[in-house]
Formats: C-alpha cells, sequence, structure tokens
C-alpha cells in the first residue's frame, strides 16, 4: 500500500515538477518561430530524460550511493574535477534563470521591475529549504506544479489537428533558418535533461530509503511520470504554435509568452501563466539549490540529507545557502531570465558528455548495479545522442550567439 | 571538434549577410507590434490588467528600441534605403507604444481604440 502511494506521489509530482524556466522558454521560443516543427525535441529529450531518471534512481536503490558519489568512487577526484566544476557553473547560471522566472512571475501580477522581487524571491527559496525535509520539498511543489497542467488544457482547448501532432514528432527539414531550428532543438534537450535531475533523483531516492525490491516503483515513477511531464512541455510548444505564431508574436520575453494563454482563459490567462511559471521556476530552484547540497556532501564525504537537521548537516546547509546567495545576486546584475535561460539550457548540451558518459559506465559495473545493469541498446542510444548532441550544440551554439 | 566548430562559427557569423540581419530585425519588430496589438487589445476587452497590460507594452517598446538601435548603430546598415526606412518606422512604433502605454495608465480606453486603430492602419498601408 505504501509503495502504491509512493508510486502515485512519485508519478504526480514528477509531472507537477517537469516544467520550469527552460523548458517553458524553449518550446515557446519552438511553437512561436517554428509552429509544430520541434515537437519531436520535446518527445524525444523526455524519453532521454525518462531514461536517465529510472537509470539514476535504480543506482541509487542497489548501490546506496547517489551519482555524484560513485561517480568520486569509481573514477577519483581528479576525473571528477572537470564535470564537477562544469555542473557547479551551470547550475549557477540556471539558478539566477529561475529566480528570475520566478520574479517575472511575481511581476506579471503585482507589477514593479522584477529585480525587486528577487531577493523576496531568493529568501522564500532559503526559508523553504531551511525549514522543509525531503518530502515536503519533493511532493509540496510537485503538487502545486500541477497548475502547469493548465499548458496541456489550454493546447487542448485550441483543437490541434491531430494528424498535424503526429506528423511532428518525426523530425524535419524546416523552411527557414536552419541554425536557430538546430540551436532550439538542442536547447530543448538541455533544458529537460539537465545534469542535476541526475543527481538530485538519486538522493531522492536514498533520502526516501528506497531499495532493491522497490525498483518497480523507480521504473514505473520515471515512465509515467517523465511521459505526462513531457505531454506538459507539449502543451507549452503547441499552445505557442497555435496562439502566438499565426498573431506573428515571437517569444522574446515572459511578458509576451504569457499572451497564449488568452483565447483559452480569458480573464484568468495572464494570472494562470504567472502561476504555472512562477511554481514552475520557484520549485526547480529550491531543487538546483539543494542538489548543489547533496553534491558537494557526496563528492567531498561530509554529512548531507534534507531530512536532517541543518545544523547537523552545516557544510551541506553552507553549500545551497552560498548557491543560493550566488544565484541571487547572478540574477540582481539584471541580466535577461529570458536570454539567461536560453544560454544555460544550450551550454547544459555542451557539458552533458562529460556528466552522462562516466554514469553510463556506472550503469554497467556489477559492483554498483549487481545483476540490474542496463542494456545495450539503451546504453548505446543514450551515448550516441549525448555525444551527437555535444557536437550540435557546440557547433549551433557559437553560431547562435555570433549571430545575434 | 572544439576549434572545429568556433572556426565554423566564426566564418558563418561572418558571412552572415546583411539582407539575413534587416530580415530578422523587420520580424522581430513585426512580433512587437502584434504583441502591442494582442496586449492592448484584451486590455479592451476586459481580459487582462492593467498592470500587466502596461508590462507588456513596456516590453514591447524596449523590443522596439532595441531592434531600431541594433539597426541604427551600424552604419553600412543605416546607409542601406530599406534600413532607413525600417528604423523610421520602428520609431513610430515605439512612440505609438509609448503613447498606447500612457493610455492605458490612465485607463483612456477611447485613446487606447484609436491608437490601436492607427497602428492597424499603418500596418495595412503598402
Amino acid at each position: 500500500m505504501s509503495a502504491l502511494l509512493d508510486l502515485v506521489l512519485g508519478v504526480v509530482t514528477s509531472i507537477g515538477g517537469f516544467v520550469e524556466v527552460g523548458s517553458i522558454s524553449t518550446s515557446a521560443q519552438a511553437g512561436s518561430e517554428f509552429g509544430l516543427q520541434l515537437l519531436w525535441a520535446v518527445a524525444a529529450a523526455s524519453v532521454m530524460l525518462a531514461m536517465f531518471a529510472e537509470m539514476s534512481g535504480r543506482l541509487a536503490a542497489v548501490s546506496r550511493r547517489s551519482v555524484a558519489a560513485a561517480v568520486r568512487e569509481r573514477f577519483g577526484i581528479h576525473f571528477q574535477a572537470v564535470p564537477l566544476v562544469a555542473e557547479l557553473l551551470i547550475d549557477l547560471l540556471l539558478l539566477a534563470a529561475e529566480i528570475g522566472g520566478a520574479s517575472i512571475a511575481v511581476r506579471l501580477v503585482a507589477g514593479l521591475s522584477f529585480r525587486w522581487w528577487i531577493v523576496p524571491v531568493g529568501g522564500v527559496m532559503w526559508g523553504v529549504l531551511w525549514l522543509s525535509g525531503f518530502s515536503v520539498i519533493e511532493y509540496g511543489l510537485g503538487l502545486l506544479g500541477l497548475v502547469t497542467l493548465s499548458f496541456v488544457v489550454s493546447a487542448w482547448q485550441m483543437h490541434p489537428d491531430p494528424v498535424a501532432v503526429a506528423y511532428a514528432l518525426v523530425p524535419s527539414r524546416p523552411s527557414h533558418d536552419l541554425t536557430r531550428y538546430a540551436f532550439l532543438a538542442v536547447s530543448i534537450l538541455g533544458a529537460t535533461v539537465s545534469p542535476y535531475l541526475l543527481n538530485f533523483y538519486a538522493s531522492g531516492t536514498i533520502e526516501e530509503e528506497m531499495t532493491e525490491r522497490e525498483l518497480w516503483v523507480n521504473r514505473t515513477t520515471s515512465y509515467m511520470g517523465m511521459s505526462f511531464g513531457g505531454a506538459v512541455s507539449a502543451g507549452v510548444l503547441i499552445t505557442s504554435a497555435l496562439v502566438l505564431a499565426p498573431r506573428g508574436v515571437l517569444v522574446d520575453s515572459y511578458e509576451q509568452a504569457a499572451l497564449m494563454f488568452a483565447p483559452t482563459f480569458g480573464r484568468w490567462a495572464v494570472p494562470l501563466f504567472a502561476a504555472a511559471l512562477g511554481i514552475g521556476c520557484f520549485g526547480a530552484g529550491v531543487e538546483i539549490a539543494l542538489n548543489t547540497g547533496y553534491l558537494l556532501a557526496q563528492v567531498f564525504g561530509w554529512t548531507w540529507g534534507a531530512n536532517r537537521r541543518r545544523l547537523e548537516a552545516a557544510r551541506f546547509t553552507g553549500a545551497f545557502t552560498v548557491m543560493l546567495l550566488g544565484g541571487v545576486l547572478l540574477a540582481l546584475t539584471g541580466v535577461d531570465p529570458l536570454q539567461l535561460t536560453m544560454i544555460s539550457v544550450a551550454l547544459t548540451v555542451v557539458i552533458m558528455p562529460a556528466v552522462v558518459l562516466p554514469f553510463l559506465v556506472l550503469m554497467n559495473d556489477p559492483a554498483y548495479v549487481t545483476q540490474h545493469r542496463s542494456g545495450p541498446i539503451g546504453n548505446g542510444l543514450l551515448a550516441t545522442i549525448t555525444v551527437l548532441a555535444g557536437i550540435l550544440a557546440l557547433v549551433v551554439v557559437p553560431l547562435e550567439f555570433m549571430g545575434g | 571538434v572544439c576549434a572545429l566548430g568556433i572556426v565554423l562559427s566564426g566564418v558563418t557569423a561572418a558571412c552572415q549577410s546583411e539582407q539575413s540581419r534587416l530580415n530578422d530585425s523587420v520580424n522581430h519588430l513585426a512580433s512587437a507590434r502584434a504583441t502591442v496589438q494582442l496586449a492592448a487589445g484584451q486590455w479592451l476587452d476586459g481580459r487582462t490588467s492593467t498592470t500587466y497590460t502596461s508590462i507588456a507594452l513596456e516590453t514591447a517598446y524596449r523590443l522596439t528600441e532595441t531592434e531600431r538601435q541594433a539597426l541604427a548603430e551600424d552604419p553600412a546598415m543605416a546607409a542601406r534605403p530599406k534600413a532607413a526606412r525600417v528604423i523610421a518606422d520602428a520609431q513610430q512604433q515605439a512612440f505609438a507604444t509609448a503613447q498606447l502605454r500612457q493610455s492605458v495608465n490612465a485607463g483612456d480606453r477611447r485613446s487606447v481604440a484609436a491608437s490601436l486603430a492607427a497602428l492597424q492602419n499603418a500596418r495595412r498601408e503598402p
């Protein structure tokens, strides 16, 4: 009964926690610029995330180690230094983008410049991290995040052509601007499969004391939760494609993106969009900050755990506090949160091979996963896509930025 | 691979034509104008708050000004007759957007409706 409850809660909160600043901005831009044409990228990224989430949960349940701790143990600190620093940098950019996104959400309903809301948003995030255990953070924010289902409702109400939607699940050549198309495809992947999610998911599995006998719960939660979560991201893209693209509105800011709910929700459009953006960004921001605590504590062997008293795990607490402070300071510089998001999600794909490839090695090491090793097809597919996406990102990211 | 990516990027970026940059700017200016029409139209229908509409119009104003400045600060671009027309149109669009925002803040529905109609008519002109 308890496992079933965990399963239901896990699936529901995966849906609620799926959408955040990266997926909203990349999907909204993709829809407004290329219609439904990039739907395949959302679907592919969601499948990849489901596979990675299942693997990291399996690694943690079987070995009782998180991804960071296992990589440190298997490859040593010298090997881990580069991906660790890269991940921390990307996490800092992402955290600042999430704080900026949540601040813009408050601005949409309350007015004032978004910079006025950055410190209060950061303060509330820290308060949640200080006061809450893992379940409250995971389930509480995930359940609140169900407001993002409004993207699915909106897409449904716009009556998209099912044939066009099915056709868009197959990659096709764009009619214009191939570089921008490739950049958005890479960004959708980076926004969906963030490296922090691997370690966060594994750490959560340990926090929840999931055992080898509950691997089926982990598998079902990963695949069902991430598939439904991917549907929310697809909802953003479809709504944007059917509302903003025909009117010629390109998503250069979140303020423009908020208009995508107008035909469906009328006077509730902006408050609902603000709630979806705000809760999505807030939840992801809390998770990113918490993951910094996990990451550093697990690599350096400190005491960690969101369920411990904060002073009992002082260095773990200090790590997420410093990260949050860094995110707030970066957001306060006034960098446009949408641009910051696009930069960080694109760079995520560049560093992804350095994080993912050692992880795939672990998933084939019987010392960590005993007989629960990954199959050759899944491994090969994930490794190939990760490396190809990394190479593509190396080409299109500079092109996009140098081309303005 | 890293070096190849950077070299390729540099070469392609350098080769991006002025025409393509101009087309990009025209598209973004049209997007800002569409945002103004959609946001102000929703406000007139009582579907969006004054707070949000004012923010959306401010954003559209900034986007218009960013595009205009990007074109105007490049002498080679500004020397092209088509670019000069786009710069002049963008300046007018920014002015109209700022006025619309002021009318929305003042709650002047008649003025907003008139400005919106003028913006739509201006768009239809060849």
